[in-house]
Formats: C-alpha cells, sequence, structure tokens
C-alpha cells in the first residue's frame, strides 16, 4: 500500500512536535492488518474506498441516461434505457447513499466524538463491511449478466414476469440490508452504552444525535425491506407468490412493504448528512448551534414521523382515497423537523463570524438546495398536485434536490472538513473552493430544467420525448458534465495532500469537539492517549478557551504552533 | 450510566420457571380446543387465538426473557419494536379495510 | 462472541458490567429488528385475511393441528431447557450446561424432523400452490383447487394461503436452524472450557433471548395459520 508508506515517511518529517508516534494508519501495513482489522478508523477507510468504487460506476450509469436523454427519440434502445436507470438507482441507493455517511464517518468519528476506544462490537463492524462487499458484488454481478429493467422500486407484477435478473438484485438488496442493520445496531449500542465520563446526551455532536436517529431507521425499517424483496425473490424463482393477481393478490402490498422501508430510507440517506452540516456551519460561523436541543430532538423527530408517510408514493397506485388522505396528512408534518433544522442553521449563521472553506461551501448549498428539494416534497405530498406531478421529472427533481443538492453535498462537506482529521494532510484551498463551486453550478444546470419539464408533464423512465422538450434536456445534460467534472476534482487534490499535503495538526479548523481537541491527526490506534472527561457544553467557539486553528493556509508550513514559536524566537 | 448492569434482576427459581411453563402448556391446549370448537365459536375465533398466542408470549417476555427486573432502556427497546410494528399494521390496514369503500 | 487474548473482558470496555449490558442490549435490538421482519410476513397475511377471510379459513382447515401443538410443545421444553441452561453457567458448571444445551438442540431437531414430515404430508396431498395444486393426487380424485371449488371458496385465494404458509413457516424454519447453530457453537466452547468463566453467562443469556424470540413467533405462527381454521380432529 504506497499510499500509506508515503503517510509514514510524511509523518517521518513532521516538523512539529516529538517524534511521529504511530497512528492507526502507520500502526501495521501488511493486507491482513488491514482486511482483518477491528480498528473503526480503519473500517470507516476501507467504506470510503469502496463506497467511492460504486459512486463511480453509479455516476457513470447517469451519464449514459443524460446521454440518451440528448435526443428526443433517444441515443440508447428503450431496453438499454431501462436497464441503466434501474442501475443507476440501485447502485446509488443501496451502495451508495444508504451506507456512505453511517459507514465511513459513522464508524470512523462516533467512538471518538464520545470519548471510547473502539465501537461496542468492533468484529461485527469489520462483518458490516464484508457484508456490505457482499451484497454489493452481488448487484454488480447482476448487472454485469444482463441487469435490470424494473426500476430500482422492482414493482411486481412487472418485476415477477420480467425477463432480467430480478432475483439476484432482490438478493444483493437483502445482504446489503443485513449490513445496515449491523451498523445500525453497532452504533445504538455504542452511544448508549459507551460515553466517557461526563459525556451527558446533551454534550454529544448533533452529529452524533443525527447518527443515532439514523441508526433507529435502520434497524426498524430495513428487516421490512428485507421480507419484501424475500417475499420478491420466492415468487421469481417459485413461478407463483403473494402479488400475484392471477391468485387475487394485490401488486399494491407490495408497494405498501416497499415504501414503508425506502421512505424512512431516504431519511437514512439525509440525517447523517444533517449531521455534518450542524459541526461544518458551527465551526465556520465560530458561533455556538441556535437551539441545540432542537436540532437534537428534530432528528429523532424526523426519524419517528419519517415512518408514518409512505403511502404517499402511491397516491395514484390504487391506494384506496381515505387511506391516501391520511397519508397526505402525515406527511405534511414531516417537513417540520427538517424546517426546524434550516431554521436553526440560519440562525447560527446569524451574526456569526463566516469563513467560506470548502466545507462551508459545501454546506451553504446544501442548505439552499436541500430546501428547495424538501419544499418541493410538499408539492407532491398534496394529492391534487400529486396527480398531476406524479411520475414526472419533477419527482425526479425533487429528490435530486434532496439527495445529491442535500446528501451528496452534506457527504462532501464532510470529506473535506475530516480529511485533515482522517489523513493528518491539508488539501488546497483554491481547488477545494473551486470543486465546490463547480459542483453547484453543475448541479443547478442539471437540475433545475428538469423541474419545468416535470411541470409541463414529462414522464421519467421514458427513452423518447417529444421534440419541443430537447433545450431543456440539453440543458440537463449539459449540466450533467459539469457536475461530473466537480465530483471528479476532489480525486486530483485530496490524493495529492495524502502525497504533498502539509500536515494539519491536530485541530486545522479550530473546531470544537474531543475529536479536535483531544486526538492527534491522524488519531491513534485507541483514539486517545488519556481518557476524556468532559465538562464543557458543546459548540462553545464564544468563550475565551475556544480551541484554536493549529493550520493556517498564509503560513509557509502551515503549523500555526511552530510558525509562532519560529517568530517569538 | 453504562456502567450498570442492565438487564437481569435476581434469578427466579426454577420453581416458577416451572410455573409458567404450565400456564403456557395450558394455552396451548386452550388454542387447541379454540380451533376444534371453531364451528360453535364463529368469527371470534381468529381473535380468541391471537389473544392466546399474545398470552403466552407476553409470558415468554416477561418471565423466560427477564423482561421482569429489566431496566428502563430494555423495556423501551421492547416497547420500540412493539410500537413500531402497530405502526405498521394500522397504517397498511387502513388502505386494505377502507379501499372497497372508498377508492378513487 | 468477543474473545480475547488476557481475560473475559474485551479491550474496547471499561469493566465487565459494561461488556455483558451490551452484549444484552445489542440482541434486544437485533429482536426488535426480526420482529418487525416477521412482522412484514404477519401484516401482509392480515391483508389477505380481511379481504379473504373464508379462503383463509379453508386454507387453514387442511393443516394438521395435532403436528402444530406436539411442536409447540417441543419448543416450549426447549425454552426451559436453554433457561436452566443459563442457570448453569451462572454457576460455571459446565457439565450441566452442556447438557442443557443439548436437550435444546435436540428437542429442535425433533421439531424440525416433524416439519419436515409435515410439509412431505402436504406435498402428498398437492397442497402446493401452482401446477400441483390443480393437478388431482390420484385418478378420479378431485384436485385440491376442485375440492376448494366445491367448498365454495376461491382457490387461487386458497393458493395465497398456502404462500404464506409455506414462507412463513419455512423463514421459522430458517431461524431455528440458525438457532440450533448458535447452541450449537456454544456447545462447542462449553467443550474448551469456555465457560468457566462465570461472567461469560450472558452469551447464554442472549443466545436464549434469540431462542425465546423463535418460540413466541411460533406461537403466533400457529395462531393464524393451523388454530385459525375450523379442525375436527387433531390429525
Amino acid at each position: 500500500m504506497s499510499t500509506i508508506s508515503a503517510l509514514h515517511t510524511a509523518n517521518h518529517h513532521a516538523p512539529s512536535g516529538p517524534a511521529a508516534k504511530t497512528n492507526y494508519l502507520t500502526d501495521g501495513y501488511s493486507w491482513k492488518s488491514w482486511l482483518l482489522t477491528v480498528d473503526h478508523k480503519r473500517i470507516g477507510i476501507m467504506y470510503l474506498v469502496s463506497v467511492t468504487a460504486f459512486f463511480l460506476i453509479g455516476m457513470a450509469a447517469a451519464g449514459l441516461i443524460r446521454y440518451n436523454l440528448i435526443s428526443p427519440s433517444g441515443m440508447l434502445t428503450a431496453d438499454q434505457y431501462n436497464k441503466v436507470f434501474t442501475a443507476h438507482g440501485i447502485v446509488m441507493v443501496f451502495l451508495f447513499l444508504v451506507p456512505v455517511i453511517p459507514g465511513v464517518f459513522g464508524n470512523f468519528f462516533i467512538p471518538i466524538m464520545i470519548g471510547a476506544k473502539d465501537m461496542a462490537f468492533p468484529k461485527l463492524n469489520l462483518l458490516s463491511w464484508y457484508v456490505y462487499m457482499a451484497g454489493a458484488f452481488f448487484a454488480c454481478y447482476a448487472l454485469l449478466i444482463g441487469g435490470v429493467d424494473t426500476g430500482w422500486t422492482l414493482y411486481p407484477p412487472y418485476s415477477t414476469r420480467s425477463s432480467t435478473n430480478v432475483a439476484p438484485v432482490a438478493v444483493a438488496i437483502f445482504i446489503a440490508g443485513f449490513s445496515s442493520i449491523l451498523t445500525g445496531l453497532n452504533i445504538v449500542v455504542t452511544v448508549h452504552r459507551m460515553r466517557c465520563p461526563g459525556m451527558t446526551w446533551f454534550r454529544m455532536p448533533l452529529f452524533v444525535w443525527a447518527m443515532y436517529a439514523t441508526s433507529l431507521i435502520m434497524l426498524l425499517a430495513t428487516p421490512v425491506l428485507a421480507v419484501t424483496v424475500s417475499l420478491l425473490a420466492v415468487e421469481r424463482l417459485a413461478g407463483i407468490g403473494i402479488f400475484d393477481p392471477k391468485l387475487g393478490g394485490d401488486p399494491l402490498l407490495f408497494q405498501h412493504m416497499f415504501w414503508f422501508y425506502s421512505h424512512p430510507a431516504v431519511y437514512i440517506m439525509i440525517l447523517p448528512g444533517m449531521g455534518i452540516i450542524s459541526e461544518v456551519i458551527t465551526c465556520f460561523s465560530r458561533k455556538n448551534i441556535f437551539g441545540y436541543k432542537a436540532v437534537a430532538w428534530s432528528s429523532v423527530g424526523i426519524a419517528v414521523v419519517g415512518f408514518l408517510v409512505w403511502g404517499h408514493h402511491m397516491f395514484v397506485a390504487g391506494q384506496g382515497y381515505y387511506s391516501a388522505l391520511v397519508f397526505s396528512l402525515l406527511s405534511m408534518f414531516v417537513a417540520v423537523p427538517s424546517a426546524i433544522k434550516v431554521f436553526n442553521w440560519s440562525a447560527t449563521l446569524y451574526k456569526g463570524s463566516i469563513t467560506f472553506q470548502a466545507p462551508m461551501l459545501y454546506a451553504l448549498g446544501f442548505i439552499a438546495l436541500f430546501t428547495v428539494g424538501g419544499v418541493t416534497g410538499l408539492f407532491l405530498s398534496t394529492m391534487g398536485t400529486d396527480r398531476h406531478l406524479h411520475d414526472t421529472y419533477f419527482v425526479i427533481a425533487h429528490f435530486h434536490f434532496t439527495m445529491v443538492g442535500g446528501m451528496v453535498l452534506a457527504y462532501f462537506a464532510g470529506l473535506h472538513f475530516y480529511w485533515p482529521k482522517m489523513t493528518g494532510k491539508m488539501y488546497s484551498d483554491f481547488w477545494s473552493r473551486i470543486a465546490a463551486i463547480l459542483m453547484c453550478v453543475g448541479f443547478f444546470m442539471t437540475f433545475v430544467p428538469q423541474f419545468v419539464l416535470g411541470y409541463m408533464g414529462m414522464p421519467r423512465r421514458y427513452h423518447q420525448y417529444p421534440p419541443e422538450w430537447q433545450v431543456l434536456n440539453v440543458l440537463s445534460s449539459a449540466g450533467s458534465t459539469v457536475l461530473a467534472l466537480g465530483y471528479l476534482f476532489p480525486f486530483t487534490y485530496l490524493i495529492h495532500s495524502i502525497f504533498a499535503g502539509k500536515p494539519a495538526g491536530s485541530n486545522p479548523w479550530g473546531a470544537t469537539g474531543i475529536e479536535w481537541t483531544d486526538t492527534t491527526s491522524p488519531p491513534v490506534t485507541h483514539n486517545f492517549e488519556k481518557l476524556p472527561v468532559v465538562t464543557e457544553m458543546p459548540y462553545e467557539y464564544s468563550l475565551p478557551t475556544a480551541p484554536k486553528p493549529t493550520f493556517s493556509y498564509d503560513l509557509p508550513t502551515g503549523d500555526v504552533a511552530k510558525e509562532e514559536h519560529t517568530h517569538v524566537h | 450510566m453504562h456502567n450498570e448492569d442492565a438487564g437481569a434482576g435476581p434469578e427466579p427459581s426454577n420453581a416458577s420457571y416451572f410455573l409458567i411453563y404450565g400456564l403456557i402448556l395450558a394455552l396451548i391446549g386452550a388454542q387447541v380446543l379454540v380451533s376444534m370448537n371453531s364451528a360453535s365459536i364463529g368469527g371470534a375465533a381468529i381473535y380468541l387465538n391471537l389473544l392466546i398466542a399474545g398470552a403466552q408470549a407476553c409470558l415468554l417476555a416477561y418471565f423466560f426473557m427477564h423482561l421482569k427486573g429489566a431496566d428502563n432502556l430494555t423495556w423501551l427497546i421492547a416497547g420500540a419494536g412493539l410500537f413500531w410494528i402497530a405502526i405498521m399494521f394500522i397504517l397498511m390496514l387502513n388502505d386494505y379495510l377502507t379501499r372497497q369503500i372508498a377508492a378513487y | 462472541m468477543s474473545t480475547d487474548s488476557s481475560g473475559v473482558l474485551c479491550h474496547h470496555f471499561d469493566n465487565i458490567q459494561q461488556q455483558q449490558s451490551a452484549a444484552r442490549m445489542g440482541m434486544w435490538l437485533f429482536l426488535v429488528t426480526e420482529v418487525l421482519f416477521f412482522g412484514g410476513a404477519f401484516v401482509a397475511y392480515t391483508a389477505y385475511r380481511i379481504w379473504y377471510p373464508e379462503a383463509f379459513l379453508a386454507g387453514s382447515s387442511k393443516l394438521i393441528l395435532g403436528f402444530a401443538a406436539i411442536n409447540s410443545v417441543l419448543l416450549l421444553t426447549s425454552s426451559l431447557t436453554i433457561t436452566f441452561g443459563i442457570h448453569a453457567a451462572h454457576r460455571g458448571d459446565e457439565k450441566m450446561l452442556k447438557r442443557f444445551l443439548l436437550v435444546t438442540i435436540l428437542l429442535a431437531l425433533v421439531f424440525l424432523g416433524i416439519k419436515a414430515k409435515e410439509y412431505y404430508i402436504d406435498f402428498q396431498e398437492h397442497l402446493i400452490p401452482g401446477t400441483l395444486f390443480i393437478t388431482p393426487v390420484h385418478e378420479g380424485h378431485p384436485s385440491p383447487a376442485e375440492e376448494f371449488e366445491a367448498m365454495g371458496v376461491n382457490p387461487g385465494h386458497v393458493q395465497l394461503f398456502f404462500m404464506f404458509y409455506y414462507c412463513m413457516t419455512g423463514i421459522h424454519v430458517l431461524h431455528m436452524i440458525v438457532g440450533v447453530g448458535l447452541i450449537g457453537w456454544l456447545y462447542f466452547l462449553a467443550t474448551r472450557g469456555y465457560f468457566k468463566h462465570k461472567e461469560r453467562f450472558v452469551y447464554v443469556e442472549v443466545t436464549s433471548l434469540y431462542w425465546h424470540f423463535v418460540d413466541m413467533m411460533w406461537f403466533f405462527l400457529v395462531a393464524i395459520l393451523y388454530a385459525a381454521g375450523p379442525h375436527k380432529s387433531l390429525f
């Protein structure tokens, strides 16, 4: 692993502090020390690498979708197009959005944030990664041997009769779901049982609250997906099943059971992102979060209320009118806790000392784009307007605004915020800001036209469309190339930073939290040299004892302590 | 708080386990009786059976699974399981009970 | 189960109570996921039961109540024996622990044997949804589909019932096999002196939690699949 050797060499030349101690990256270089590790930080890095690989696959599928839509008659055949958008959905939802932040930042930072040496079940943690990889490989296998053309939602009766490889995909989803359950279980037990002295629930970073709420959803919703895809797989393999209208079965039953998971799943995807935003916004406005308890409880609120709304995916599918009404009303309620968060983040920014490094740019983009995505959801939860907008590009724009403009931006915010802590290296300030701006611009160009197209009635999942909509589609496809550029940029400067980045010091951003103030960058294997005892409230940026940054872009070596030392003498 | 031994209270005696065993055994018998007389019981049979199964589950959980004497968190977890399954039942069956009356 | 190189306490825990309490909490959370897993199937069953009550009752009447009752007794007894196993582990008494674990496994295997026999009888009677259902068992005998038709219920709906029967009892059987595996693993550990340390009783306890849950699920399956329908006799 040359990356690790490079880090090792770099640490040896680190100017600050005593001789380089071993950290979790340098603590063993063999394949076994990584593949059989029980260190939550190494498992987080393994998730990072694998999740990134699958993100690239999902991106490729997205590229093919936008490529097809530059021409009204479609550049691909209908069959190919069906397989491509199904692949995009399955890979992005199950192999990227659901596992990314819990697997990468959840695993890496939750124990450190609460002052523990590891997760509650370290071996189970490693198992969850292997199970994820097994599910992911199964999914890729299914896609490679011919793919699936049902859409990622796998609705019967088409999915039970399609000639494509539905059963392997169902099995893949089942396996990947198991990984999700194991991660969630680990996180809940860790947060309950492994907090260090003084770390009460209301002193924890809001990221941990968000991850706890996410884990509740992972535990409670995923098993229902598991039983649903199992029953689907049985129907596929046995040729007969409970969703079969020939026997009097109800295809809508599948949709009920599927969306019982898949709606809370979108909160699995977004809540961790919201946790990261709370961390970034406070740090880069040097201000305490406005309304800690409101933000903390709203995470739990989103988790709970998110379970009550799934029927809004089925307004035009044949649900009873009365049932649809109940779901519509409940869907209005779920917007409230999300709105609370957006208000509180905005209030945190107000009169803060704001700086615009890359993490903050991503976070600000998140607030704007997620808010748009969120309010457009209300159009869809209103039965009357949904009748017009359902299965159009409006829906696609809505969930891409929340998932890409929201969640993916939050992920990149976290990646840029935590990168110096995880690697000990700082990346280029200039290029990271360029990437953030590129991403926001590209996103805008790609998805705003889709709102217009959806409103005008362009259906989703169709490989052709009337020629009068070509301009907007081409605009969207052009935007997607800018967006893709924005995604690929971080690969360059982040990887470059591993080899040639300046040492970041333990707290480059001057952030609060024992993950910044009580650990080195990168952390040592057992996380803390000394067991932390927490006496302060979180996010106390206004106190004179607030942490100061250990890194500055303005200094030649970046190291604040060293430069001050040199300067004084 | 995280250092407390969550879970078991004082371990019950063997005799009390046999007693609960006997109770659940009796309930199995009751279930068989209900099924063999469901002609006379009619539509209420299924509800009676579910009640019996529920009683068996409660006895099993409270005594065999040591919910008795367990800490609040364990009760919360068990309660959460029941609550969430209730959500699924209520909201899903809402559709199945009313669809014939109120379809589009 | 965590192993350790230098004792009972795992390196990332501060004390043994924390380790034991984490193990219990982990298993209870896992059981909640299992409640939701089985629960999904139960809700689906209920949806169709609301729509097709007569067909489901008719299908249920074809299942053998006696086997279900015997299996209930077997599984309940195994719950008792594994609980006594916990007491043995509490005392560090590996000999008794092994005996109780063995009896538990044996009871479970008898359960599985009876289930296999029952499935075979169902197969012989062609009570399997699909082509078999509409095929007569013997020449001149009506097929199950025709039998149900004659009773006045829709044979398609009855096949739905049987799909649930096989899927739900099948999932239950899989859980029992996993349970037998877990208890077997405990037995293996006991042969290696693992449970000489009394603090490790908690691992028998969490396995028993899983096993009691499997028992609980069986009671509900009996209630909705077997006992729901009218039965004139046990066999």
